[in-house]
C-alpha cells in the first residue's frame, strides 16, 4: 500500500463539505456531493451514473450501503441530467440498496433492505431489514416497513437522535481512517 | 457427510503465528483491536469494525465471505460508545451475515444472510437460520433455532449440538487447504475505490 | 443440526421400529436398547423466561399462567418490547417555581415501533413491575365457577371416601405437582364435575347462578354499514388472537403482552424408568447432568463424498466411522436384512407389552404407530473382518504424533485411519429403476457399559441397525 493514494477524478469526483467524514476506501462514481457532518463509512458504494447525486447534512452511510442513482434502460438521457437528491439525518444501514430518486429527511433504510427506483420516501419513513420496495409508490411520512409479509404501520415516536453517534464517529473515524478532505469554501 | 475439502492460494491469505487464516481480501478495520483466538479462518470480503471496539473472536471460528462483524452502538446516560463484540469458540458466521449483536456465545451456527440486530445475546448452543432477521435486543437462549423474520423459535438442536459444532468448525479449518497457485478467479473491483497516486 | 454433516442422510432404527438420525437417538443404559423421541417419556424439568433467562419455580409459573413477570411482548408485531427511559421535567406540588426532572419508563418495540404510547398508557415511574395486567370483566365469574367447583368436588371426595372404610392419604396433589396440572384435573377427580352429580351440603357450597342461554343475539349497529372502515386501525387476525380474553378490535385497545415461558426438558425410559437426558438447572448452561444421547455412545457412520451412483454397476462408496466413547471399539459391519429385524421385534415387543402399560407415574397415550419405510432399494458388499476404532481423545488435537500407525490395517477393509476414526470401502449397486439408493448395514461393536452392576457383563455386543441414504442414481 503506498502512501498518498487519492480518487481517481476520471472516474468521480466527490465535494465534501467541512465536517463531514467521509472515507477514501469507500467506492465512488461520479458526481457526488456530501453535506456537513455526514459520515461515510468505508467499503460503502455510491455510484452516480445517470446524473449526480447531493446527499445532504446529517446522515449515516455504513459500510456495504449501496446508493445507485441509474437510469432504467431505454430511456433518454435529457439536458440537464436528472438529480438524485438524498435529505438531511438519514441513515443507510450496513448492505442497504437504495435507487430511490428522492429521500426526504430522518428516514432509516435497516440492514439488507432494498428500495428500488420509483420509490419516494418521505420524512420519517422507516423501511426494515430484509425488506424489498420495487413498485413505484410514495410512501407516507412515519411509515415504518417491516417483515417478511412488508406490513405498514405508522409511528408515532420521534425519529431517533443521531447526532450523539455522528459525533462519536467523527471523533474516532479519522484515527483508523484515511479521509477524503473537504473543500475550503462550504458547498452552497 | 464429511466435509469437502476447500482450497485457498498461499497468496491470497495471511497465516498468522496462532493459526489464523484472514484472506487479503477481507477489511479489518482497527486490526489492533481485533483478537482472533487461534485457528479462526476468516474468508474474503469480510468486513470487521475493530476500530469502533473492541472484537474478540474465540478459537476455531469460520467467518464466511462478506459477512459484516460490526460492534453495537450503545447511549449511556452520561455519553456513548460502541460496545466490545465477544464471540465465542467454534462460531460459523454463514456468508453475507450481518452480526450487531452484543454477545456470540459457543457454539453458535448463524446461517447465511442473517441480519443480527443491535445488542442482540446468542447464547451458546444456539442457531439462527438462514435469511432470518433477529430485531434490536432479541435473546435466544440455549439450544433455539431461530428462524423468519422476526426471529422466531420455530425449533430445538439436538444435546450434542455442541459436539456437532465443535466437529464442524474443527473440519472446516482442517479441510481448508493451502495450495500454491490457483486459477485466478475475474475479481469484480466492485467495492474498492479506484486509487491513482497523487 | 441435519444440514451440519447431513446427518439425517445416515439413520438407526430404533427399538420402536421408527428410523431416526443419531442426534435424535438415545441409548439406554440399562435395557442397552436405542430410545427415540416416541419412546421416552418428556418431562417438564425447569421453566424459564426465554428473555431474561430467569428460572421460574413451577408453582409460581401456575400462578402467572406460564407467563414472565418482567418480559412483555409487542401486541403488534410480537417481538420482545424494550423498556425506555426519558425524563421529564415535573413541578414540585407546593412549589410551582422549582422543577425536578425524574425519569419516566415507557415500552418500545424496535421493530415495529409500537410504543405503550400509542394505546395511551402512562409512563411508568419504575423500571419493571409497574405495568399491571388488564382487567378482564368475566375473570371474577370464572373464578366464582371455579371456587364452586372446587368445593364440589371436595365435597364429593370426602362422601366417597366416607363410603369406603380405609382411609387413604390423596395422592392426587403430588401428582398435579409433578406434571404441572391443574388439580382439579387429578385422575382420580375428573368423574364428579358431571353436571347431574347431586349437591353436596348445601350450607358449604354457594348458590351458583347458571348462565342463560338466550336465542336471541344483539343486532348489529346500523353505522356498521354507513361508516368507512380504517384499515391501519383495525387490528389483524395474529394481534386479535394474541390475547384470546379481550380480542381487542382496534388498534388503540391493544395491550402488552406478556412473554411466554418455555421449559427445559429431561428425557427418560418409558421400559425402565431411568433417566436419558437431565439438563442444568441453570437456563444458560449449556451442559447436562445426564447425557445418555446416541451420539456419545454408538460409533457415527458418516458419508464422506456426496456422489451420484450409476445404475447397474458396482459403485464404490465411502463411509467414516467415528468413535465417541474413551474406550477403544471392535466393531464389524453386518448385513442388514428388514425383515427378520421387523419379526424379532413385534416377539419383544409382545413379551414386554405388558411392562409398558404398568410404567409406574407415566400415564400411557395411545398414538397412533409412526412407522418407516424399511425398503432397500441397494444391495452392499461390506468389508469382512473386524475393525478396530481408537478411543476418543481430546488432546489428539494438541499432540503432532500420529498414533494411526500403532493399528496394523488391512487395506482393503480400512481406506484410512485418523485419530479415532475409520474410512471403509462399500460396493453399492442400485437396484433397477429405484432413483435414490438405501442400504442398510449393521453395525456389530462391543460397548463398555461404565455403570454395569456385578451381574451384568462390563462389555457388551450390540447391534445397530443403520439405513445410508446414498443418494441419487443418475440415468
Amino acid at each position: 500500500m503506498t502512501s498518498l493514494k487519492q480518487l481517481d477524478p476520471s472516474v468521480c469526483s466527490v465535494k465534501v463539505s467541512p465536517g463531514a467524514v467521509v472515507c477514501l476506501e469507500a467506492d465512488y462514481v461520479g458526481d457526488i456531493t456530501i453535506g456537513a457532518r455526514t459520515v461515510l463509512h468505508p467499503k460503502a458504494r455510491i455510484v452516480a451514473e445517470a446524473g449526480p447525486i447531493i446527499i445532504g447534512e446529517g446522515n449515516l452511510i455504513e459500510e456495504q450501503a449501496q446508493i445507485i442513482f441509474r437510469l432504467p434502460e431505454g430511456t433518454e438521457v435529457t439536458d440537464p441530467p436528472p438529480v438524485m437528491v438524498i435529505g438531511n439525518n438519514n441513515v443507510f444501514e450496513v448492505d442497504s440498496y437504495c435507487e430511490a430518486s428522492k429521500i426526504g429527511d430522518n428516514n432509516v433504510l435497516e440492514a439488507k433492505c432494498c428500495v428500488g427506483s420509483g420509490v419516494e420516501l418521505t420524512r420519517g419513513c422507516v423501511v426494515g431489514s430484509l425488506c424489498k420496495l420495487q413498485c413505484p409508490q410514495v410512501i407516507p411520512e412515519n411509515t415504518v416497513v417491516y417483515g417478511s409479509q412488508l406490513s405498514r404501520r405508522v409511528q408515532t415516536d420521534k425519529p431517533a437522535q443521531l447526532t450523539l453517534q455522528l459525533d462519536f464517529l467523527t471523533k474516532i473515524l479519522p484515527n483508523y481512517h484515511r479521509l477524503i478532505k473537504p473543500k475550503k469554501k462550504p458547498v452552497p | 457427510m464429511e466435509l469437502e475439502d476447500s482450497y485457498y492460494p498461499k497468496a491470497q491469505y495471511i497465516e498468522t503465528a496462532t493459526g489464523n487464516r484472514v484472506s487479503r481480501g477481507s477489511v479489518l478495520c482497527g486490526s489492533q483491536n481485533i483478537v482472533l483466538s487461534g485457528k479462526v479462518v476468516v474468508l474474503e470480503g469480510v468486513v470487521v469494525r475493530g476500530d469502533l471496539a473492541n472484537v474478540r473472536v474465540g478459537r476455531h471460528c469460520v467467518v464466511s465471505s462478506r459477512a459484516v462483524i460490526r460492534p453495537p452502538f450503545k447511549k449511556f446516560s452520561k455519553g456513548v460508545a460502541f460496545f466490545p463484540l465477544h464471540i465465542g469458540d467454534h462460531v460459523f458466521i454463514g456468508e453475507g451475515s450481518v452480526v450487531n449483536a452484543a454477545v456470540v456465545g459457543s457454539y453458535v451456527y448463524i446461517g447465511k444472510n442473517c441480519v443480527i440486530g443491535r445488542r442482540c445475546i446468542l447464547k451458546d448452543c444456539s442457531m439462527v437460520a438462514d435469511n432470518t432477521v433477529l430485531p434490536p435486543e432479541t435473546v435466544v437462549p440455549p439450544f433455539a433455532v431461530y428462524s423468519g423474520s422476526p426471529g422466531t423459535h420455530t425449533a430445538d438442536l439436538p444435546e450434542s449440538t455442541q459436539d456437532l459444532m465443535t466437529d464442524y468448525t474443527r473440519s472446516y479449518y482442517h479441510h481448508f487447504i493451502r495450495v500454491k497457485d490457483m486459477p485466478s478467479t475475474p475479481r469484480e473491483s466492485a467495492t474498492t475505490a479506484r486509487l491513482v497516486d497523487v | 443440526m441435519a444440514h451440519l454433516f447431513q446427518v439425517d442422510r445416515v439413520k438407526l432404527l430404533c427399538s420402536c421400529g421408527v428410523l431416526k438420525p443419531i442426534t435424535a437417538i438415545y441409548l439406554c443404559r440399562h435395557c442397552l436398547k436405542l430410545r427415540c423421541g416416541n419412546c421416552v417419556s418428556h418431562e417438564v424439568d425447569t421453566l424459564f423466561c426465554p428473555n431474561c433467562l430467569e428460572n421460574l419455580p413451577s408453582t409460581e409459573a401456575r400462578l402467572k399462567r406460564n407467563r414472565c413477570g418482567s418480559c412483555f411482548d409487542c401486541p403488534s408485531c410480537s417481538h420482545t418490547l424494550v423498556t425506555r427511559a426519558t425524563s421529564v421535567q415535573t413541578t414540585a406540588p407546593d412549589d410551582p417555581s422549582k422543577t425536578s426532572s425524574r425519569k419516566v419508563y415507557y415500552l418500545t418495540c424496535t421493530r415495529c415501533r409500537w410504543t405503550s404510547r400509542d394505546v395511551g398508557l402512562k409512563d411508568q415511574t419504575v423500571a419493571s413491575g409497574g405495568w399491571g395486567e388488564q382487567d378482564n370483566e368475566h375473570y371474577r365469574f370464572l373464578q366464582f365457577l371455579m371456587e364452586h367447583y372446587r368445593a364440589l368436588a371436595q365435597a364429593e371426595k370426602l362422601e366417597r371416601e366416607k363410603k369406603r372404610s380405609s382411609h387413604r392419604k390423596s395422592t392426587y396433589l403430588s401428582l398435579s405437582d409433578k406434571y404441572s396440572l391443574p388439580s382439579l384435573l387429578g385422575r382420580k377427580s375428573l368423574t364428579p364435575l358431571s353436571p347431574y352429580s347431586p349437591k353436596g351440603d348445601a350450607s358449604q357450597i354457594s348458590e351458583m347462578i347458571p348462565l342463560e342461554a338466550s336465542s336471541e343475539v344483539e343486532g348489529l349497529p346500523d353505522d356498521i354499514f354507513t361508516e368507512e372502515v380504517i384499515l391501519s386501525s383495525v387490528t389483524n387476525m395474529e394481534q386479535r388472537m394474541a390475547s384470546p380474553e379481550f380480542q381487542p378490535e382496534t388498534v388503540t385497545e391493544l395491550y402488552p403482552l406478556r412473554k411466554h415461558i418455555l421449559p427445559k426438558r429431561s428425557l427418560r425410559c418409558r421400559h425402565c424408568e431411568h433417566n436419558l437426558s437431565k439438563p442444568e438447572y441453570n437456563p444458560s448452561s449449556i451442559k447436562f447432568k445426564i447425557q445418555l444421547g446416541a451420539f456419545y455412545h454408538v460409533p457415527e457412520v458418516r458419508l464422506v463424498k456426496s456422489i451420484v451412483l450409476k445404475a447397474g454397476v458396482e459403485n464404490g462408496v465411502q463411509i467414516s466411522l467415528c468413535n465417541p466413547t474413551p474406550h477403544d471399539i471392535t466393531l464389524a459391519l453386518l448385513p442388514f436384512v428388514p425383515e427378520a429385524y421387523l419379526q424379532a421385534q413385534q416377539k419383544e415387543e409382545c413379551s414386554e407389552g405388558g411392562l409398558v402399560t404398568q410404567g409406574g407415574l407415566v400415564r400411557v397415550v395411545d398414538i397412533p404407530r409412526e412407522t418407516s419405510d424399511l425398503k432397500l432399494t441397494g444391495d452392499v458388499a461390506l468389508p469382512q473382518g473386524q475393525v478396530i476404532l481408537a478411543a476418543r481423545d481430546d488432546t489428539a488435537e494438541y499432540d503432532d504424533h500420529d498414533a494411526a500407525s500403532a493399528y496394523k490395517d488391512d487395506p482393503q477393509v480400512v481406506a484410512w485411519r485418523r485419530a479415532n476414526k475409520v474410512g471403509m470401502n462399500l460396493l453399492v449397486t442400485p437396484h433397477s429403476d429405484t432413483t435414490r439408493v438405501k442400504i442398510g448395514l449393521v453395525l456389530r461393536y462391543d460397548y463398555t457399559n461404565t455403570v454395569a452392576t456385578a451381574t451384568e457383563a462390563r462389555i457388551v455386543t450390540l447391534n445397530v441397525p443403520i439405513m445410508i441414504d446414498v443418494g441419487p442414481v443418475s440415468e
